[in-house]
């Protein structure tokens, strides 16, 4: 599923100064593997994972996305590669406030081309455990409801890859502990999910822990059989 | 090698993609309700503003044309007057008693350009009908005179031929005296005595509002010429001669003409001044048609300031618009929106807004014009062109201003944008 070699990110500040973010960064991850990143804040986590979304290009090293050279691709084929391919949950849910929960279900499906499809979107929204609040605008739900509509939003246009920045680092521990579960029931339906973390119980639902340290792996364990909860 | 097929059906998925890309962009301005009124009525006052000042300048043109052809282009009227750019000395205004039928019928003979005439008399005298009395100017005329000034009559009939033969002691009033001495009561039939004459009132003129010379012609009264001369002034002169041209273009030939011949006949020009004017309404017009043009260029100025201005406020809206929802911007990139997505969704938006504004401002327009001519008493124009070159230029400018927010939106870096507060 992806393959990354030798992966290096430098950032240039304000004022002028560069920060090197990554520095070869070597990976490789199968299909349907979870796989958590771990780090302290600053370590590159953040960065790793826009460059594994497409979101960013490595300042060198290539990305290789289900086979494709994606690293090479010009922005307008990058944000086709991320609507069918990838789908993101953020640490703020980044809910658009003015619309129901099923308009931002929804909302993905709107840079395809295709028509709505609102069954699909309420199914979804059902799949999360948020059936009954399909018409209830983002503001109006709670913080654990907001993310599961944020993952029914990423899943929407069926992608196989899942990218996920600190999903419960805004959550109370119960509302993380059923977003974790959500993630993991996923995962057995097959998408290969990528998780970034500070926290080692969030790490511990993964099959797979990848612990980054000043923008170098610094370790990379397998817990267990792909799966095996 | 890429089958036309596959293209066609990327056309079309292009196509559905804007479809629900618009609709949903509809859904958020409903939800963005005091954003979207204020972009609208930005956008309205622009089109309002340039419309209604356009039209003033047009309304005030509108009124010297309809002056003009009130009385023709192309008449002529000889006033007996001292020149007024000639008399240094007090003499300056005097009616002189030269202007006398001999002249008229020399001008009639000679002439030959001028097709229609009437001789004037005209003074200001005491009206009295029922109970009610008042002062106003009496015009002795012939009948050509309502047919040269393009007017008709709007109850009773015109004096004729037979009554200028008889010195007929009818008179045909203009709508205001009309008012002033019968109420709403129709007056045709009624007596009126002039200076202690008797007359038949036996019609009434219809409503024309001042003219170029700024007389009202409206609160006159109007009687045969014969009548007017032995009947109430006793007089043997004119005081003034309205000659109509046959053509626009022999109306210079003429003023020369009638002009040099009643200086031959007069002895004047040279040492000795005239004793009579010759005007035309056409260099009158001239004057104020030049004058209006100035203001409808400066008016075209202000009506493109006011759409610029109005520009920059939906510019700004659009401006705070994108800061607002930058990580919305981003959110969508994530998501899988192209940066032309981006641009077309923040354009669209705008635009949408600022069209129906300046639709409003037309209607809007409509009312200002309306509001300003009735202020500044002013025929009401409404030029459609103007309102459409407004509304156009509107569209035009908005779309410029805009697009530069909306191509910001389009070029914000995804991961900035997300990790924007
Ligand atoms: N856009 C940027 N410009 C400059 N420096 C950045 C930028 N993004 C991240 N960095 C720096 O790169 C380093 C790694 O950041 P990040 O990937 O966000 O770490 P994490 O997600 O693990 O907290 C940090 O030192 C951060 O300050
Ligand atoms: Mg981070």
């Amino acid at each position: 599923m992806i393959e990354a070699s030798h992966l290096s990110r430098t950032y240039t500040r304000g004022d002028g100064t560069p920060v090197t973010a990554l520095r070869d960064v070597s990976l490789v991850i199968a299909p349907g593997e979870f796989v958590v990143v771990r780090g302290a804040s600053g370590s590159g986590k953040s960065s790793l994972l826009n460059i594994l979304g497409c979101l960013d290009t490595p300042t060198s090293g290539s990305y290789r996305l289900g086979g494709e050279n994606v690293s090479a691709l010009s922005d307008n084929e990058r944000s086709h590669v991320r609507s069918k391919r990838i789908g993101f949950v953020f640490q703020n849910f980044n809910l658009l406030p003015r619309a129901t929960a099923l308009e931002n279900v929804e909302l993905p499906a709107l840079y395809t081309g295709a028509a709505p499809d609102h069954a699909r979107a309420r199914q979804l929204l059902e799949h999360v455990g948020l059936g009954g609040r399909a018409d209830h605008f983002a503001t109006e739900l709670s913080g654990g409801e907001q993310q599961r509509v944020a993952i029914a939003r990423a899943l929407m246009n069926d992608p196989p890859l899942l990218l996920a920045d600190e999903p419960t680092g805004n959550l109370d521990s119960a509302a993380g502990e059923s977003v974790m579960q959500l993630l993991t029931s996923l995962q057995r339906e097959g998408r290969t999910i990528v998780l970034v973390t500070h926290d080692e119980h969030v790490a511990s639902f993964a099959d797979r822990e990848i612990v980054i340290r000043d923008g170098v792996v610094a370790s990379d364990t397998r817990r267990r059989e792909r799966g095996q909860a | 090698m890429e089958s036309r097929e596959r293209r066609s059906d990327r056309g079309a998925a292009q196509l559905s993609r804007y479809r629900h890309l618009a609709r949903a962009a509809w859904r958020q301005l409903w939800r963005h309700q005091a954003r979207s009124v204020l972009v609208m009525t930005c956008a309205a006052l622009g089109v309002t503003g340039s419309i209604a000042a356009v039209n003033f300048a047009a309304g005030g043109r509108q009124q010297v044309v309809d002056q003009v052809a009130r009385l023709g282009s192309n008449v002529i009227v000889v006033a007996a007057l001292q020149d007024r750019s000639t008399g240094g000395r007090a003499r300056t205004g005097t009616i002189a008693t030269t202007l006398r039928d001999d002249d008229y019928r020399a001008i009639r003979r000679e002439v030959p350009a001028v097709v229609r005439s009437s001789a004037l008399a005209t003074a200001s005298l005491r009206l009295k009908a029922g109970g009610l009395s008042k002062v106003a100017p009496v015009v002795g005329c012939e009948p050509a005179f309502f047919d040269i000034k393009h007017w008709t009559i709007d109850a009773g009939r015109p004096f004729d031929a037979v009554d200028l033969r008889r010195s007929a002691r009818v008179a045909l009033l203009g709508a205001t005296v009309a008012r002033d001495l019968f109420g709403d009561a129709s007056p045709v039939g009624e007596r009126l005595h002039i200076n202690r004459v008797p007359f038949e009132v036996i019609g009434v003129l219809a409503e024309r509002g001042q003219g170029l010379d700024v007389t009202n012609e409206d609160a006159q009264v109007y009687v045969p010429l014969t009548a007017a001369m032995r009947r109430l002034l006793n007089v043997e002169h004119y005081s003034a001669l309205v000659l109509e041209v046959g053509t626009f273009e022999a109306l210079p030939g003429a003023v020369r003409d009638v002009t040099d011949l009643l200086r031959d006949r007069h002895r004047t020009g040279g040492f000795r001044p005239d004793d009579f004017s010759v005007l035309n309404q056409q260099a009158l017009a001239d004057t104020r048609l030049a004058a209006s043009r100035q203001l409808g260029f400066f008016v075209r100025w202000i009506g493109l300031s006011a759409l610029l201005v109005a520009g920059v406020g939906v510019l700004a809206m659009a401006w705070i618009t994108v800061r607002d929802r930058t990580r919305e911007i981003g959110t969508r990139r994530a998501l899988g929106a192209t940066a032309r997505d981006v641009f077309c969704q923040f354009a669209f938006e705008a635009m949408v807004l600022a069209t129906a504004g300046a639709a409003c401002g037309v209607a809007l327009g409509w009312v200002a014009s309306r509001i300003v001519a009735a202020r500044a008493a002013l025929p009401f124009v409404f030029d459609i062109g103007n309102a459409a070159l407004a509304f156009a230029l509107a569209i035009a400018v908005n779309f410029a201003f805009v697009s530069w927010p909306a191509r910001r939106a389009a070029r914000l870096d995804p991961i900035e944008a997300l990790r924007h507060a």
